[in-house]
């Protein structure tokens, strides 16, 4: 059956991609501070590079950047980075998830015209990560 | 299956012109993404990049975020400027005409369910049920 409702997750031949709960209500914030006629030009970017991303095809440094740091585990003494989809201005925090193989979570989207990662970002990131990777959360 | 589901419902149709702008805007995106990748992996900077091809930084800038066209002579000066050779494929998508012509291809048509091939196809009379098939050249 046709869903009327986008699908949470796309599966590329290499990687997942999920988007946690209340991602794409984020996106659609984030997309409405764009020029409205550039909104769906900034949707087929954001998809095409989801595409690319879950095809493994290599991704750089300059459109995937690492942004901030992940929840430490106990014991971990290394620390993880979460990366941002940059789709200038949109961001979408995402981080490779260690519970589930091959997986790509992305936690929400913003608009970001200021230069700082936001201490809020980090938290949101840092709040879902916890939610999926150690409390047993879908997404 | 396509990423374009986690944004827009699975009912959505997309316009032939809209499904142009995907397949544009993809190939620009993955044409400019493999350059920095490579001018990645070589620690050529764009300013460096932009030196080695006698323009200006924000011309490089432009080009490689995709909101400059990138002409394909660009795209060769590039690749010459870090000493890479590009390779272009084009895959031809089948169409469902194209899969009418594939019927003169014996290997294909071996390959498909034979019935379901015929009653696919409105214009192929089934020559191993007779009478039907006199009733239809009569």
């Amino acid at each position: 059956m046709i869903s009327d409702k986008p699908k949470d997750s796309y599966k590329g031949t290499k990687y997942t991609v999920i988007h946690c709960e209340g991602a794409l209500d984020s996106y659609n914030t984030a997309i409405n501070s764009v020029d409205r006629r550039r909104h769906k030009s900034f949707t087929r970017q954001m998809i095409i590079q989801i595409e690319r991303l879950a095809n493994g095809g290599r991704m750089t440094n300059e459109n995937f950047p690492q942004e901030g740091d992940l929840p430490k585990r106990k014991g971990q003494h290394h620390i993880k980075k979460f990366r941002a989809l940059k789709r200038i201005p949109i961001r979408g925090y995402c981080w490779l998830s260690e519970q589930h193989k091959d997986t790509y979570y992305i936690s929400h989207y913003v608009h970001k015209d200021y230069d700082k990662l936001k201490d809020s970002d980090i938290k949101k990131v840092g709040k879902n990560w916890s939610r999926i990777e150690e409390n047993g959360d879908e997404r | 299956m396509s990423a374009k589901d986690m944004f827009y419902p699975e009912s959505k149709e997309f316009s032939s012109a809209e499904e142009r702008a995907f397949a544009r805007e993809e190939l620009v995106y993955n044409v400019t993404e493999d350059v920095l990748v490579a001018l990645e992996d070589l620690d050529v900077t764009k300013k460096e990049l932009a030196r080695r091809l006698g323009k200006s930084r924000s011309f490089v800038t432009q080009v490689l975020s995709g909101a400059r066209n990138m002409t394909l002579g660009t795209l060769s000066d590039i690749c010459f400027s870090i000493g890479a050779k590009p390779k272009i494929t084009f895959t031809i998508e089948s169409s469902e005409q194209g899969r009418d012509f594939h019927w003169e291809n014996e290997n294909t048509y071996t390959d498909l369910k034979r019935d379901d091939f015929i009653q696919q196809y409105e214009n192929i009379i089934d020559c191993r049920d007779h009478p039907a098939w006199e009733n239809q050249a009569a």
